[in-house]
């Protein structure tokens, strides 16, 4: 199998696989125990949150463990606005995950004022909305939520602005950082969000958990209770086997950032080149954004049925998705590319290639040669 | 133990042209056992197989903020299924095609005063010919499903025929697949009975083995289709809003909601009060008339039928065949009094009850299925 889906999920790695593995017997247990056992998971956990903090660039107390991306998006979004009852207002831009745009439409359906920022033909928000909007006076506690880069297209966006332009106005500045993290440099020095959200999977690590980095002094209301872990603001027992292999993903994916961003690059742009070669009408979607992440590319290809053309790369062995892997088994409109503009006409195939650190040359090579024959096989037979 | 490995009773072996064997299959799962037992029947006699479920519709038009459907059971029950017998396995978005050529029919058959059968349209429509679409753009010779009924081949060409398990028998809703189409139709499960289906899905640990069978039309929930045609027409329209109730001899006794609530041979709904049970006789769209009368009334000597479609030798006038005029009736026989290739018009050997404008005459001569039409006219005796 080639495997170039790794945006959706990315196996796990076996240096992570590894150190979980050196866990079990000795910290598989319930951290929140008062027996030596419980100490030692917990204590296993501490060095897995402490780790997570230095690769972020914060500090251990502001990592809040949690199931995931999606989790972490939810808490970020419902968790300041229901924290805040006297009625908030929340930006967040066209283009971000479900996780963060549906939780705003949930939070607008208790009285929260939410924004929508539109974005440019390259998928990047429009800094002059943004700062409209943060401008509005008399305008009661604000959350700006843009993205660091774009999980469909990998339009990176302009967070260190955004999360100026927030502070600058009073506003707090929430960054899903799933996709951005490992494959560009995500640190709070540079960007010094007031929550930020990661997941494991997308690094080689575990599915099932997740971080929202909190600043201190930021408030959020839980959306779950029964119990005081982390914070009161993720209860439940807590994972320290996941918690490890999280942490040893996100510290390879960050030792290992300056090789592998560099050769991601390289296979984006042959891949890239290759496609635009063999078919002239392709469409690179966010192909002239200011910044892209290295390991992904999105495509969009006229005249191809996308469930076909999926279905004859799965039986060639090529995994590759639609855009997000969230839309996939129904295959609807995609609401990024909706917002960038892309409104095709007839059929139309979005491609999205994503690589990891265990991408080879070969991989794409073999890719490139199967997309160019099958597009040509199924456009001649539609 | 995969299910390649797993050994299927010597009768399941696949009594298709052998011609046929390595070429590949392109297979509409729809999450069910039957359809499921079908890959698996074709992935066991060496065909390559690729697994597809059709979206036809969203089940959620209101509620929810993720479309419901992305987690639609019988997608993810295909894909396991799909997963297990190890073959690729898509889910193709069909709902702009099934809503042009099944839905919006079905509203407009009820509207004309008929009551249609959406699963022959979506047979003869969205099935076959937009999978055969996909198909040949995957380089698929064959497409499949987990029909019971079955495919002949010999000199003559490619023949639908009725199910091994006659009471299983689908045929009554595929006489309106495109005649070249049935060349490149396989029916895996066609031979079998549901409990033989059932057996095989067992042993081979398919996960839809004991899954309850669904006899809905699947865009209607909880039967109520009145609530689909309301969506579609809005509330005011002339088939949901009141009309005179009336007698064969046209004395008007009350009145109804709608006549597209009513169905030609329905006892339920309709006042009480007379000597004898009462049935819809008739249902006159132009004057919103749904007429009632005793069961006698109910009788027909004969038919016309329109859409034909033709899968053998067009009939001959005069030629006798059997006809099933219902899902579940009993095929009955009947002489051609004229068959063109759109229209046909039969008489009755015996007068039968309820012949309904909208079902389907479907025409057999022994177990082969020579064609079918959409019922437009009863002949009262």
């Amino acid at each position: 199998m080639i495997y170039l889906d790794h945006a959706a999920t990315s196996p796990l790695r076996p240096p992570v696989w590894q150190a979980m593995q050196d866990l079990l017997g000795e910290a598989d247990f319930n951290p929140a125990s008062a027996h030596s056992a419980g100490g030692r998971a917990a204590e296993a956990l501490q060095v897995a949150r402490s780790s997570l903090a230095d690769t972020l660039g914060g500090s251990r107390t502001g990592v809040i463990l949690t199931g995931g991306g999606t989790l972490s998006d939810n808490l970020a979004v419902l968790g300041f606005a229901r924290a805040n009852s006297g009625g908030v207002r929340i930006l967040v831009s066209a283009i971000e995950h479900k996780a963060v745009l549906e939780s705003a439409a949930r939070a607008r359906s208790e009285g929260a004022e939410v924004h929508v920022l539109p974005v440019d033909r390259t998928g990047t928000v429009r800094m002059d909305h943004a700062k409209r909007l943060l401008e509005a006076a008399d305008a009661p506690p604000t959350l700006l939520s843009v993205m660091w880069a774009n999980n469909e297209t990998g339009t990176v966006q302009p967070v260190e602005e955004l999360c100026a332009a927030a502070h600058a106005h009073g506003a707090l500045f929430h960054t899903d950082a799933v996709q951005a993290f490992g494959k560009l440099a995500v640190s709070l020095e540079t960007v010094p969000a007031d929550l930020l959200t990661l997941t494991a999977h997308k690094l080689g690590g575990p599915v099932g958990i997740g971080l929202l980095y909190r600043a201190e002094g930021v408030e959020l209301e839980p959306l779950a209770y029964g119990g005081a872990q982390e914070g009161g603001l993720w209860p439940g027992t807590q994972n320290p086997l996941g918690a490890c292999g999280f942490a040893t993903a996100a510290r390879l994916a960050v030792d290992e950032i300056a090789q592998t961003t560099i050769r991601w690059r390289g296979l984006r742009e042959d891949l890239e080149a290759g496609l635009r070669t063999s078919i002239p009408d392709l469409h690179v979607h966010a192909g002239e954004a200011p910044a892209r992440l290295p390991h992904v590319l999105s495509v969009g290809i006229p005249g191809c049925d996308q469930a076909v053309l999926l279905t004859a790369l799965d039986m060639e062995g090529v995994a590759v998705s639609a855009g997000s892997a969230c839309n996939s088994g129904a295959h609807t409109g995609s609401h990024v590319l909706d917002a960038m503009g892309v409104t095709p006409e007839g059929a139309y195939a979005v491609l999205r290639f994503s690589f990891a650190a265990s991408t080879t040359e070969a991989d794409v090579a073999a890719a490139l040669d199967r997309v160019t024959r099958l597009v040509e096989q199924t456009r001649i037979a539609s | 133990m995969s299910a390649r490995e797993t050994s299927l009773p010597a009768t399941l072996a696949s009594a298709e042209d052998p011609g046929a064997s390595l070429e590949s299959v392109l297979v509409a799962m729809s999450g069910g056992v039957d359809s499921s037992v079908a890959a698996a029947i074709l992935v066991r006699s060496g065909h390559p197989v690729v697994g597809a479920t059709m979206k036809t519709f969203c089940y959620s038009e209101t509620s929810g903020p993720a479309k419901v459907c992305c987690g639609l059971e019988g997608i993810a029950d295909a894909r396991a299924v799909a997963a297990r017998l190890e073959v690729p396995h898509n889910v193709f978005d069909l709902e702009k095609e099934f809503s042009d050529d099944v839905i919006r029919d079905f509203v407009a058959e009820y509207v004309a005063g008929r009551t249609p059968i959406p699963c022959v349209r979506c047979n003869s429509f969205t099935k076959f010919r937009d999978l055969v679409r996909r198909a040949d753009a995957l380089g698929c010779r064959f497409i499949a499903t987990g029909h019971y009924a079955r495919v002949t081949r010999g000199p003559e060409g490619a023949r639908l025929r009725r199910a091994g398990d006659q009471r299983k028998d689908q045929t009554y809703f595929l006489w309106g697949i495109p005649a070249p189409v049935l060349a490149r139709l396989l029916l895996p499960v066609g031979e079998m009975t549901k409990a033989g289906v059932r057996e095989t899905a067992r042993e081979l640990r398919l996960s839809t083995a004991d899954k309850p069978e669904s006899f809905e039309i699947c865009f209607v929930p909880d039967d109520d289709y009145a609530g689909v045609l309301r969506r579609h027409l809005g509330d005011g329209h002339p088939a949901l809003s009141p009309g005179p109730l009336v007698l064969a001899d046209g004395s008007e006794i009350g009145r109804h909601e709608g006549y597209a609530r009513f169905t030609v041979g329905q006892r339920k709904g309709l006042p009480g009060g007379f000597p004898v049970a009462m049935y819809v006789i008739e249902i006159v769209p132009r004057t919103r008339t749904v007429v009632i009368g005793p069961r006698e009334h109910l009788a027909s000597s004969g038919l016309v039928a329109g859409r034909a479609n033709w899968l053998a030798e067009l009939p001959e006038t005069g030629e006798e065949l059997g006809v099933r005029i219902r899902h579940g009736a009993p095929i009955v026989a009947a002489t051609v009094r004229k068959a063109e290739a759109d229209e046909f018009e039969l008489a009755l050997a015996a007068p039968q009850n309820a012949v309904t404008p909208g079902q389907s005459a479907v025409l057999y001569r022994g177990d082969l299925v020579v064609g079918g039409g959409v019922i437009l006219e009863s002949a009262k005796p």
